[in-house]
């Protein structure tokens, strides 16, 4: 039983939680027990878990590279570049300190951000206002996202509006600190300034959301 | 600075790391600092939290195009295929001296029997004995001649495979379409550039085929160590009547960071420094 284990005791872990109450919630352990599966077997050399992972993640890729990356092409030749970065690293995987689902987004950042830093923006078609925060489901349409991801959304909406539209601009639409810069009308130090504070602050709580849940649980 | 303040430094490189990305002179300076306070690294978990704020912006998850999906498992094929022969030479070099340790995923294809390796050296050696022989002695000397054995060479990989193979390994590719100066609507290929392994390639499709007699065309690289100038020349080459080519890029100085890239028509053999009177095709990044 997951709800067994210990691994909330320890405050780096909370990311793990996602499984366990995912199981609690939704009743849904066969679909996240085989989820959870798909990077281990993919760097135990099971080539079929390349498909299951195509299944379970790729859409999401696809849609983190097309919101950073307007150009289409682009953005197709980073997810191959994401997924050979997946392929290559699935045996770093640890399931105590993320889930897969922030592990394949953590490594899809790395590659936009790569990207984005090669090349010149061009800033979208959208309105600063609707490119800034639009919390998760607001409009109907949400998507079964990680718990920590809800819980991100919930720390980013407790923070400074500077702060949050750092972070919204920089880490969703790929800006660089200087673009925030010119769009947001503030110093380049400002900006980095409000960077760093915020993502600490969503860290922290995000930290102190899988304390309590970790002693709720063990509870 | 003091143990406090490098910390603070390190912690600042590691959220801009995590949001932004780094240049190259903070990525110099974190490599340093991570190794000092590896513990304050592992601890921080800000990778983490941009991705699970990127996460939470995904309200609408969609599904990915058929034709980028078959490239992703064409890709895959590729590499899980190199990884395989990879952990296949290392175990072919390794088992004379452990034979209990066994490939982590058991092989099904055809694998060359150890001693294949030396038999067909052994036969490479016979062959240039054979041959320093008949150069030395010459063909009417020799009286009887042995039939050494024949070696089938492994084909070259075309450069499509080439480009294929390079595309999948490499991390920095610069990628930008080829336009045709006169009419910039005119697309006429790609070329990618890597810089940390210094090649690149050139795609071409409707580029006009050249007399390679009269003249060839040259590719220029505008990159940030040359002034303009002086670009880096990047190699002389002919287009043939259908106007498609793969050419690999042969630069002659280091790249960096390059900016654009320039196809001008030079005499036979190229020139050192184009006096740019035809400029068939640009590649600007």
């Amino acid at each position: 039983m997951l709800f067994e284990q210990s691994t909330f005791q320890h405050p780096a872990r909370w990311f793990n939680i996602e499984t366990s109450v995912r199981e609690k919630n939704f009743g849904i352990e066969t679909y996240d027990f085989v989820a959870e599966k798909i990077l281990e077997r993919i760097s135990s050399g099971d080539q079929t878990a390349v498909n299951d992972c195509l299944d379970q993640y790729g859409g999401l890729v696809w849609s983190l590279a097309k919101r950073m990356l307007p150009d289409k092409n682009d953005a197709e030749d980073a997810v191959q570049e994401i997924f050979i970065e997946v392929w290559k690293n699935a045996d770093r995987f640890d399931e105590t300190k993320s889930s897969e689902t922030t592990f394949i987004a953590m490594i899809a950042r790395r590659r936009l951000i790569d990207r984005l830093r090669k090349t010149t923006r061009q800033p979208g078609q959208d309105s600063l206002d609707e490119m800034l925060y639009e919390p998760t489901g607001a409009d109907g349409r949400e998507v079964h996202t990680s718990i920590e991801a809800k819980r991100a959304a919930k720390a980013m909406n407790d923070l400074r509006p500077e702060q949050r539209n750092v972070l919204q601009l920089s880490i969703v639409e790929g800006y660089s600190h200087s673009e925030i810069s010119e769009v947001m009308g503030i110093p380049l130090g400002t900006v980095k300034t409000h960077a760093r504070r915020g993502l600490m602050e969503v860290r922290n709580a995000l930290e102190a959301d899988s304390s309590r849940s970790g002693k709720e649980v063990s509870a | 600075m003091n143990e406090v303040e490098m910390k603070d430094r390190l912690l600042e490189l590691l959220t801009y790391k995590s949001v932004f990305g780094l240049d190259d002179d903070e990525s110099v300076e974190l490599d340093a600092l991570q190794r000092t306070f590896p513990k304050l690294v592992e601890e921080s978990n800000f990778d983490e939290t941009a991705a699970a704020i990127a996460l939470s912006a995904v309200t609408e998850v969609e599904e990915m195009p058929l034709a980028l999906k078959s490239k992703v498992i064409a890709d895959a094929s590729k590499f899980f295929a190199e990884e395989e022969s990879d952990e296949q030479l290392t175990f072919d070099k390794t088992s004379r001296f452990s034979q209990n340790i066994k490939p982590a995923v058991e092989k099904t294809h055809w694998s060359m029997p150890p001693w294949l390796g030396w038999a067909l050296a052994g036969a490479a050696c016979v062959a240039l004995i054979a041959n320093f022989w008949v150069a030395r002695i010459g063909p009417n000397e020799i009286v009887s001649v042995t039939p050494t054995p024949t070696v089938t060479p492994i084909a070259e990989p075309s450069n499509a495979e080439k480009l294929q193979k390079f595309l999948a390994s490499s991390k920095d590719l610069v990628k930008t379409a080829w336009t045709d100066p006169k009419d910039e609507s005119q697309n006429l290929g790609e070329v990618v550039w890597s810089d940390e392994k210094q090649q690149g390639y050139m795609v071409f499709k409707g580029l006009q085929a050249n007399d390679a007699q009269k003249e060839v065309y040259q590719l220029w690289i505008f990159d940030e160590t040359q002034d303009e100038k002086t670009p880096v020349d990047g190699g002389v080459f002919n287009i043939g009547k259908d106007g498609e080519a793969i050419i690999p890029i042969d630069a002659k100085l280091k790249v960096k960071n390059p900016k654009m890239f320039a196809i001008t028509v030079e005499k036979p053999g190229g020139v050192v420094v184009s006096k740019r009177e035809k400029i068939v095709a640009l590649g600007k990044v």
